[in-house]
């Protein structure tokens, strides 16, 4: 997915809006062996001694091999996941963009579940006209916006979640390898709605393996390897560093 | 508004300001009608099934009963089993509860006491609802004293906060030995047989009656039953021991909620 030319670079720096230290995150996963049959909690480690500050107005590409603890690093700045040792601290609205489900109740229609949620994320009651509507022409699903969810194809239930998603103003965006619905058309229309997204939110961190999107609209890079950081610095500089690292494997 | 995260915690600095006091009631509301549509799902007459379980089940045992030629008065069976479902629901509901920290919101994380606040309201319209209907025949039906009614409707509300509690102390340890669920069912089956919820007390003796008097269940029943001009036998039970276990009940709850903040924490990395 190639985005259109972002103004991120524009941006100035302000403050210190991520600040991460000597951060390690481990799982703790049950396993049964033959040795013990009864299980044991055995620990995993997802993230070791990370550093980052991120300032006010970057937009940092999270780049790295599949588990090499992108997601981990995202559910955790997003709040949702545990760290084993270290500090993170965050200034602003944090909202994370993993797949296209803010919560949708299927027995409610598509109108009904914007409306709810809407509420539920902040959404003013002045605002809310607009905000539906904005959803509503998005998702350019017809009349089926006012069905059932539990009537909708995976295609149109992303639509609707992605269309509400990015429809949110975070002081904080995360994304976390969106876009895995919809036919052409719609990832066309997606990508111009998720760049207007980005220009609106403050700081982006976006993990993804799409190397033209992080060369588009990414002012930096980290890239992740087993749990660690490896590179931190421009784009193109961690672009190049993880295209050899794959490259070299 | 800034926010801290380390291993011991996930909190947020400062006072919250109105729109996110706002925000978090509006999140209650969603949360709270998001368990309530969960319940309800496809079903013709939705939550009105709560309020038919616990008539539609004591007819079922009064039915065996009138088999059995067992003579056991119909507001004793009604009270008993609508007491020990609540029980039950609670306790299974309080023992569950660790599985889902997000409150159904995906993208941003809620804040603790929005899950506290919609867990509460949640186990009060429960309550109420489980035990509605039945206050409603009892009175309508079987002429019950209004003092018996409204005793009922607030034993019902007890009974249920102080199992949610009970099963909520007891959802780490059923996090980490899932088998602790299976034994619970067990011990469940076991009371509602052995204990006071089909009977009264004063129909069992010896060693029934003894171990019961160790079950804070039977304190409950016993108590309803007793405003409500039934058979029973609280006058007689040892008052300080009911007091014990108040004191217990009551602490369990509240630790049960003061630690959510914590397990909700924790949990976060166990698979």
């Amino acid at each position: 997915m190639v985005l259109e030319n972002s103004e991120a670079d524009e941006k100035i720096t302000k403050s210190t809006v991520i600040e991460i230290s000597d951060f390690c995150v481990d799982y703790h996963m049950f396993k049964r062996s033959r040795k013990k049959p009864l299980g044991e909690f055995e620990e995993y480690n997802a993230l070791k001694k990370i550093d980052i500050n991120i300032s006010d107005g970057e937009i940092v590409a999270l780049l790295g091999r599949n588990g090499a603890g992108k997601s981990t690093l995202l559910r955790c700045i997003a709040g949702l996941l545990r760290p084993s040792k270290g500090k993170l601290v965050t200034n602003g609205r944090v909202i994370l963009l993993a797949g296209a489900d803010p919560g949708f109740i299927a027995q409610l229609s598509g109108r009904q579940n914007v409306i709810e949620l809407a509420l539920a994320y902040g959404i003013s009651e002045n605002e809310l006209p607009d905000f539906i509507e904005s959803i509503e022409k998005f998702a350019d699903i017809g009349e089926a916006f006012d069905r059932k969810l539990s009537g909708y194809s995976t295609g149109m239930r992303g639509k609707v979640g992605f269309g509400f998603i990015t429809a949110l103003k975070p002081d904080i965006l995360l994304m976390d390898e969106t876009l895995g619905v919809g036919d052409r058309e719609f990832r066309k229309k997606a990508s111009k709605r998720l760049n207007e997204f980005i220009k609106r939110s403050g700081t982006v961190i976006i993990s993804t393996h799409s190397l033209g999107l992080a060369r588009d609209i990414c002012t930096r890079g980290i890239v992740l390897d087993k749990g660690g950081i490896v590179i931190d610095s421009n784009a193109e500089e961690a672009i190049s560093y993880y295209i050899n690292m794959t490259e070299k494997s | 508004m800034e926010r801290v995260i380390t291993s011991e915690f996930c909190k947020e600095v400062g006072e919250l300001s109105p729109e996110a006091l706002k925000l978090d009631r509006n999140r209650m509301k969603f949360i709270l009608k998001k368990k309530f549509r969960n319940l309800s799902g496809r079903k013709r007459l939705g939550l009105v099934w709560m309020v038919l379980d616990p008539i539609v089940v004591s007819l079922v045992y009064l039915f065996v009963f009138s088999v059995l030629s067992a003579r056991t008065s119909i507001v004793t069976i009604f009270v008993g089993i609508t007491l020990f479902r609540l029980t039950q629901n609670s306790l299974k509901i309080g023992m569950n509860s660790i599985k889902d920290f997000t409150g159904g919101l995906k993208a941003e994380r809620v804040r603790t006491r929005v899950l506290i606040g919609s867990m509460i309201r949640y186990r009060s319209i429960d309550n109420f609802l489980q035990s509605f209907g039945v206050a409603l025949i009892l009175l309508i039906v079987f002429d019950a004293p209004l003092i018996g009614i409204i005793s009922f409707l607030i034993i019902s509300q007890l009974i249920g906060f102080l199992s949610e509690g009970v099963g909520m102390n007891l959802a780490p340890l059923a996090k980490k030995v899932p088998d602790l669920i299976n034994v619970v069912n067990y011990i469940l089956m076991t009371l509602f047989f052995a204990s006071p919820a089909l009977y009264p007390l004063s129909a069992t003796e010896g060693i029934h009656y003894k171990l019961n008097e160790l079950h804070p269940f039977t304190y409950f029943v016993e108590t309803a039953r007793y405003f409500l001009n039934e058979e029973s036998e609280i006058l007689n039970l040892d008052y300080r021991l009911f007091g014990f276990f108040i004191f217990i009940l009551v602490a369990s709850i509240i630790r049960g909620y003061s630690i959510i903040d914590k397990l909700r924490w924790r949990m976060t990395t166990w698979s």
